[in-house]
Parts: C-alpha cells; sequence; structure tokens
C-alpha cells in the first residue's frame, strides 16, 4: 500500500476505549436519566393544558378514533335549507363530486327548469362524511328528493377510514351528531392493532393532540392577530389565503385530489362491506323512502383510454352493482364513457368543464330526469315501472 | 423503510439488541442482513440492483490488484456498471426525451420507448459510495478487500443507505473490518443527534414543507408568494436533509460506526465557495476529490481551472435529478463561485469580512443561495421561465399581506434553525456568550450527571415538540427522491 493508502486510512476515527465495570454502570444510569427527560418532560403538558383550555375535552363522537380535541359545530342551517327547498335532486360526496356537477347548470337543464338541486358536499371527505350527512342533515330534514346521488372512485365507497383520520376528520363535526355509535363501531373494527392502542395511551397520557389543537393555530396565527387584533381579522385572513389556494388555483401539473383512494390492499368486496357504511346508508334509504343513485367517476383516462381495472377492482365493482342493485339502489358507472375524455380533466381524477360533465352526466341518467318521472317513484323504479338497469342506460358500462 | 415509522423503530431495537451480542464477524453479518431487508423492505428487488453493484465493485478492485496491467480496464467496468445503472434508472428517460425534441426541431420524427421504471431509493448514493472504492484501489490510495461481507456491510450500511453521508472507502470500510467498542456515552449522544434530527425533520421540515408545497402547487402566485415559497422551501431542504445526516450518524454510532458530518451550518457561510464548504459536504468532497481535481484541479490556468470548476458544479446539478432544472441549478452555484472569487482577488477583499460587514457578507450569500433553490425546487421550465420575470409591481394588496404572512410562518417554524446557526456563528466567531457557555459544558464532561440533566431536558422539550407540532403532513425526505 502506498503512504497515501496510509494517510486516506488513517481519516478513520480512533477507537473509544469501552468503559470499566463501574463507570460502564454510571453511564447505563446517564442513559436512563436521558430517557426519563424523554419520557416526562412531555407530561409537562398536561397541566399547562389545563390553564390554557381549563377542563379537558370529552372525546368526540368517534371515541374509537378521536383524540381529545375541541371540536367544530353541527351545521343545523343545511337542516332548514333542505326542508325550506324541499330539492328534486340531492347530491352526496367530495371533490369528485365537486369538480363534475354544476347545480345551478342542472337545474335549468333537468325537467321543468328550475328545479332545485342541493349539494351536501365536502371537499376532501369520504364515506363516513358521505353517511352522516345522508343520515343527519337529509334523513332529518324530511325532505323527499326524487333522487340522491353519492360519488364515489372505485373503492371508496367501502373504505371506512378513508379520509376520516387527522385533518380530513375534523371536517366531520360538521354533519356528526353528538354520537355516532354505529359509525364508530364500524371505526372500531378497524382499530385493533397494538400501534394503535399505542398511540391512543401515549396521547392520552400527554394530552398531546389536546396541546397541539391550541398551540399550532397560536403558531400559524400570531402574526396575523399581531398585525390586526380586532376580533374577526383573523378568521377573515384565514378564509382569504384559503380562497387564494383553493382547487381552482393549483396548477396544471399539480393533482390536488392528493389522497387517493387506497390501492395498497386488494380490492375485496365481501370482505369491506360488513365494516363499510354501505349498509347503514341503504337502511336508512328504505326506511325513510329515499332512492339513491351510486355513480362511479371514471378516473383519469391514460393515454387516451379509460384508466386500466385490474381484474380484482372489476370483481369488486361487479359484486358492489350486484349488491346494490338486490339492495334496491341504483349504480351508475362512468368508466369508458367515450365522451369523458382527457380534455374534460382538469389535475388527478378532478374535472375541469363541470357543465360539460353536468350535461353528460343529465344525458345518461335521463330516465330519472324525465318530466314523467317527476311524480313520487318508490324506491328502485322509473315512471312507476320496476327500474330495469340495462332498459334506462344505467347499467354498468365495465370493460367498454 | 423510513426512519419516521414504527417499523423502523421496532427493527432498530431488535438488531441492536442482538448486535452487542455477537463476535465482531457477526456483527458484520448481521449488520448486512439488516441493511438488505431495510433497504427491500418496500421493494425487493432494490436489493438486486445493489448486489450487482456490490458484485461489480468488489470483483473489479481484487482484479485491479491481481492484474495490474489491466486494471484500467476493471475501472471502466465499475464504472460502466455504476454509471450505467444510474444511467438507466436515472436519465434514461431525459436522454431520450431530449433526443426526441432535438431529431423534432430539425423535422426528424423517432420515438423511442420511454421507461416506466420506479428509481430505486439511494441509488445515486450507494453507487458514487462503491466508485470511490474502486476508484481509490486504481490509484493505489488502498488494498483491494477480500472480504465480501465486510465489503457489501460497505456499500449496504442500512443508517445512511438511503441519502447519505455518502462515506469513503478509506473511511467506512476500514470502520467495518475492525472491531467496534459499545461505548455508552457516545450512545447518549448518539440519541441526542437522533432526536435533534427528528425534531428537525418533523417539526420544522414538515410544517415549512406545507408552505412550500402550497406556493409551488399555485397556478399564478404573487411575487411576495413565490420568495415565500422559495424561502420555505430552502428552510425545508436544509432541515430535511440535514435531519436525515444526523439520525443516519445518531443509528450509526449505536453500531459503534462514525459518520461525517455532513453538513456544517451552510446558512452562515461567509461566500458561495464556503457553502460548498458546509453543504453536503460528502457530497461536495466526492466531487472535488473524483471529478474536479482528476480535471486538472487547481493545477491548470486560470481560465482552465474556473472551467472545470464549472463542470463539476454542471455534473454535480445533473445528480440531482434528471432535469434541466438542476443542472441550471448547478451551473448557478458554479457562476457563484466563479464570480465571487474572481471579484474578491479583483478587489483584493478579504476572504472573511469583519465586525457589521460579517453579517453583510453572510446575508449575501445566504440571499444567493435561496434564489439558487428556486432553480431547484422548479422542475417546470414554463413556470421557471414565468418566476424569473414575477414583478412585485403585479402584486395586488392582499397578494403582498400572504407573502408576508407565509414568510413569517415559515421564518417562525425556522426559528430553532436560526438559534443553532446563530449559536454556531458566535462559536465560529468567539462571541463570549456562547464561548462560555460552551466552556461550562465542556467543563461538565462527558459522564457528569449535569450534563445528562441538561442533555434530558433538551430532548424531553424535543420530544414534547415533536408530539405537538409535528406536521399532520408527513412528508418524505427530499433527497429520498435523487
Amino acid at each position: 500500500m502506498s503512504s497515501a493508502s496510509s494517510a486516506a486510512e488513517s481519516s478513520v476515527p480512533p477507537v473509544r476505549p469501552e468503559s470499566s465495570g463501574s463507570s460502564r454502570i454510571w453511564g447505563w444510569f446517564l442513559i436512563a436519566v436521558l430517557a426519563t427527560g424523554i419520557l416526562v418532560v412531555p407530561l409537562a403538558l398536561r397541566p399547562i393544558n389545563r390553564a390554557v383550555v381549563g377542563a379537558l375535552p370529552t372525546l368526540g363522537y368517534l371515541p374509537s378514533l378521536e383524540i381529545r380535541r375541541p371540536h367544530q359545530p353541527f351545521r343545523r342551517e343545511v337542516i332548514e335549507d333542505l326542508r325550506a327547498g324541499q330539492p328534486a335532486w340531492v347530491f352526496i360526496g367530495d371533490s369528485m363530486l365537486g369538480t363534475r356537477i354544476d347545480p345551478t347548470h342542472l337545474g335549468r337543464i333537468s325537467t321543468s327548469g328550475d328545479e332545485l338541486v342541493s349539494f351536501l358536499y365536502h371537499a376532501a371527505t369520504g364515506p363516513a362524511w358521505w353517511y352522516l350527512a345522508f343520515k343527519n342533515q337529509l334523513v332529518v330534514s324530511g325532505a323527499r328528493p326524487r333522487m340522491t346521488f353519492i360519488f364515489f372512485r372505485d373503492t371508496n365507497l367501502t373504505d371506512t377510514m378513508f379520509r376520516l383520520e387527522g385533518q380530513y376528520g375534523h371536517g366531520l363535526d360538521e354533519v356528526a351528531s353528538p354520537s355516532e355509535p354505529e359509525l364508530d363501531r364500524l371505526v372500531a373494527s378497524h382499530r385493533k392493532g397494538a400501534w394503535y392502542r399505542a398511540h391512543r395511551v401515549l396521547d392520552n397520557l400527554y394530552e398531546a393532540s389536546l396541546a397541539t389543537s391550541w398551540m399550532e393555530p397560536s403558531i400559524r396565527r400570531w402574526w396575523v392577530r399581531w398585525r390586526e387584533p380586532r376580533s374577526g381579522a383573523t378568521e377573515a385572513f384565514e378564509r382569504n389565503v384559503d380562497q387564494m389556494f383553493s382547487v381552482d388555483s393549483l396548477r396544471y401539473d399539480v393533482p390536488a385530489d392528493l389522497a387517493q383512494t387506497d390501492t395498497s390492499t386488494r380490492p375485496d368486496f365481501n370482505r369491506d362491506l360488513p365494516t363499510s357504511v354501505l349498509p347503514l346508508i341503504m337502511d336508512l334509504s328504505k326506511q325513510h323512502g329515499l332512492p339513491v343513485c351510486f355513480v362511479r367517476v371514471q378516473r383519469r383516462p391514460v393515454g387516451g383510454a379509460p384508466p386500466e381495472q385490474s381484474p380484482a377492482l372489476v370483481r369488486y365493482t361487479a359484486e358492489l352493482k350486484a349488491w346494490l342493485e338486490g339492495h334496491g339502489a341504483l349504480f351508475h358507472d362512468d368508466l369508458g364513457d367515450p365522451e369523458l375524455t382527457l380534455d374534460l380533466y382538469a389535475d388527478g381524477d378532478h374535472v375541469a368543464d363541470r357543465r360539460r360533465y353536468t350535461e353528460i352526466f343529465r344525458k345518461r341518467l335521463d330516465p330519472l330526469f324525465r318530466p314523467s318521472a317527476k311524480a313520487r317513484d318508490t324506491l328502485g323504479t322509473v315512471d312507476g315501472r320496476p327500474l330495469d338497469p340495462a332498459r334506462d342506460g344505467l347499467s354498468t358500462v365495465e370493460g367498454r | 423503510m423510513i426512519f419516521h415509522s414504527l417499523d423502523f423503530l421496532v427493527f432498530f431495537v431488535v438488531v441492536v439488541s442482538l448486535y452487542w451480542r455477537l463476535p465482531h464477524r457477526g456483527q458484520n453479518i448481521l449488520l448486512l442482513a439488516a441493511s438488505y431487508v431495510f433497504y427491500g423492505w418496500v421493494h425487493p428487488w432494490f436489493v438486486i440492483l445493489m448486489l450487482a453493484s456490490t458484485t461489480v465493485d468488489y470483483w473489479a478492485g481484487q482484479r485491479m490488484e491481481d492484474d495490474p496491467a489491466r486494471k484500467k480496464a476493471y475501472l471502466y467496468a465499475s464504472l460502466a456498471v455504476n454509471l450505467g445503472m444510474l444511467g438507466v434508472f436515472k436519465y434514461y428517460n431525459f436522454f431520450i426525451e431530449n433526443v426526441r425534441e432535438l431529431l423534432a426541431g430539425v423535422g426528424l420524427t423517432v420515438s423511442p420507448p420511454l421507461l416506466e421504471l420506479v428509481l430505486p431509493a439511494g441509488i445515486s448514493f450507494y453507487t458514487f459510495q462503491a466508485l470511490s472504492y474502486t476508484v481509490e484501489v486504481y490509484w493505489g490510495h488502498m488494498r483491494a478487500r477480500r472480504n465480501a461481507v465486510d465489503f457489501a456491510l460497505f456499500v449496504a450500511f442500512f443508517p445512511h443507505l438511503v441519502a447519505g453521508p455518502i462515506m469513503r472507502a478509506t473511511n467506512l470500510l476500514v470502520q467495518v473490518e475492525r472491531p467496534r467498542v459499545w461505548n455508552v456515552d457516545r450512545a447518549r449522544d448518539a440519541v441526542m443527534l437522533v432526536v435533534w434530527g427528528f425534531f428537525k425533520k418533523l417539526v420544522v421540515a414538515d410544517n415549512v414543507g406545507i408552505i412550500a408545497n402550497r406556493v409551488f402547487s399555485h397556478e399564478d402566485p404573487s411575487f411576495e408568494m413565490l420568495w415565500a415559497g422559495v424561502f420555505a422551501f430552502g428552510l425545508q431542504i436544509y432541515a430535511d436533509f440535514s435531519a436525515y445526516s444526523d439520525i443516519a450518524r445518531g443509528t450509526a454510532r449505536w453500531f459503534g460506526f462514525e459518520l461525517i458530518l455532513n453538513f456544517n451550518h451552510p446558512y452562515i457561510s461567509h461566500s458561495p465557495t464556503d457553502f460548498w464548504r458546509r453543504w453536503h459536504i460528502s457530497l461536495s468532497s466526492w466531487f472535488r476529490d473524483f471529478v474536479y481535481i482528476p480535471l486538472g484541479g487547481n493545477r491548470a490556468g486560470a481560465l482552465q481551472r474556473e472551467a472545470n470548476l464549472m463542470a463539476t458544479f454542471l455534473i454535480s446539478g445533473l445528480w440531482h435529478g434528471a432535469s434541466w432544472n438542476y443542472v441550471l441549478w448547478g451551473l448557478y452555484h458554479g457562476t457563484l463561485v466563479v464570480v465571487t472569487r474572481s471579484i474578491g482577488k479583483l478587489l483584493k477583499l478579504p476572504e472573511k469580512w469583519s465586525g457589521p460587514l460579517a453579517i453583510v457578507q453572510i446575508l449575501l450569500t445566504v440571499s444567493a443561495a435561496f434564489v439558487g433553490w428556486l432553480f431547484f425546487r422548479e422542475t417546470n421550465p414554463d413556470f421557471l421561465r414565468r418566476w424569473l420575470v414575477l414583478s412585485p409591481a403585479e402584486s395586488t394588496v392582499l397578494e403582498r399581506q400572504v407573502g408576508v404572512y407565509l414568510f413569517v410562518l415559515a421564518g417562525t417554524w425556522g426559528v430553532p434553525l436560526f438559534v443553532d446557526d446563530i449559536w454556531a456563528l458566535g462559536r465560529e466567531r468567539g462571541w463570549r456568550l456562547v464561548h462560555r457557555a460552551e466552556s461550562y459544558w465542556e467543563g461538565l464532561g462527558p459522564t457528569s450527571f449535569s450534563r445528562a440533566l441538561l442533555q434530558a431536558a433538551a430532548a424531553g422539550v424535543m420530544v414534547t415538540l415533536i408530539l405537538v407540532l409535528r406536521s399532520r403532513v408527513s412528508l418524505d425526505f427530499i433527497y429520498f427522491q435523487f
């Protein structure tokens, strides 16, 4: 080996000698001190929380999932609006709905040209939100629309946990009642892991989430509060910021729907059905005579063709359709619709031209919008006769 | 496997518990197996690529020594395999797309196939590390290694595998080969490094990253919003990347390894040259030793030297990603270094200004580095062109307010970084308060109870803040994509 070799290899840090027996015990003691600091210091959050937020908030409507945090108010005005408006059509969903259907335009082009279309819509939500909106707003309002449309993607209709955790889950506050035992039961069935329990134990011990609920907004808002201390100014500014960064402002090369449906597990309808909200929605639908049509949106086309469907997904969709139709619901699948081409899409699975989609939707589901169907139809019927999905243009179109 | 996951926590506890019960050779076998599990956790086929690189470099090193007459051929074989892997997985599509556009420009239409490949995590890091071995053997700086397990562990050592630091064979391989000794004081320091790393990643980087992502997702940000986003990204990439290095160094210490310092407070640099002595040190020094110096380095004439420097920065930019914005970023930094050095020489300015001017010098350097982050972050050339001509005169009052708000918000999340950097500046510039505090700290000695108590309090506060303020949107480490 050359002298350069010796020089280069001498850059290696020297081996530090092993500690002696007694000093090793002392060393381990000091590590224990460090570990104790890591475990004990966060307990200071408890008295700090008491000082800042007072009494410990109760667990919310989903005790199986939730951490202690202040909740947003329930949106009661939606019930009043539904009751007063008695809409002919109600749409429930997330941005898949919001970027597709233009309610005003649909109202104009349907039947008499002035029918009210109501939206129970919240971006970045999942089936838990849709179920609660159906149960706590639509059913409670007493409104009896001719049809309620629920928009979804691929498998997320039976994925109860979809957008239920973290920041997404807080949106549920506006549609949840103080207690939601049935939804909580479903959530609990998904939350049995040791890690999850450990996380909850730690969170309850340290009250970290409660501390987050006041500390994070304080950091986010200090500047605005300092600049504009008057009441309501911070909220107004935050609304402006949200507006400025809304989905409409996103550039074309950025997908807005970042929380995609779960593709990590193999779709399996029969596995997911028992822990999904679907049976709950269908029970309510039957009890209250509210016909429902589930609309599976077509995801972004790839290379000029509809997105590829795995055999498992094809099977899942067929089983979902059979189950829904067996329970008296309608099912419409956008997949393969020749008019839903790539140019219609904005980013990800979002659609850029709501009016155009609305017209296509209106055309495809024409039987439901026919003037003669204005009279109250019973569940699963059109024009008083039993619904024939194939005849009425509502069949699934997988494989097209 | 990623550091901030429960999978890793269990993995680490199991491996470290077994590790210190084994003799030296057993430790290396365990670490090698653990490294392959770590690397192949999500995509097991990644390990096959790594094995290919390892096998070829191990073989080439030995052949160079056994057959010195043909050692250049073996070096080329190693270069071809390592750079070939990088070329296929990282640069093939970029190359094809550019060739296609170039030919389209002269009226020729060709459509060679594009590959739909997942870029294996860390490929840029471990191939460069493995290459350092064959080149060092070729130069005669070290002997070829004859123990396959040791060599494979040198390539695969999991704590720094995915995002560095890029260790040299002359350093890490030697550590692999010699017995390691458990040192409880170093283990305690390692915990502090890991906690500080997680704090930087989860509290600072992920929170400012949300701001940067929002701005760079906007179709039409105002001038103020754009530069607030650039500022946020500058903080994010430093916090994120240095966090990974700290966690890697801390984790390695628990196995008795010492990885090199990869970031030395780059945002207190006094010149662009100084910035590159402090930023991603392991990569900068790799390019210095294996590209810049072989090109001629400082030995050539002034013009050739600057050309070598520009070439090195260009390649360094391209190393970061197959996109023209990274090339631009490299050229921008090369130009900064060349221009500031030339101006300094022309005006006979001292390398390090003193007094209040020192702050001005640092602010100028850091501002220039932050401008560079625009080139780094914006991968779409259409948008980059727009951002470069964006004017504050076009902003509305609200847009200005939102820009300032985002800037302040990013700065607020960045406070721990600023404190750390100001402290380091005080250390370098000999500020009395810092000097006294550090003397006190050193005086406590590594085994004192007071020192452990202070560390416990600091670690406890950091963990508390991680529990409370960690971003609800967990972002991947940025350098995973390289």
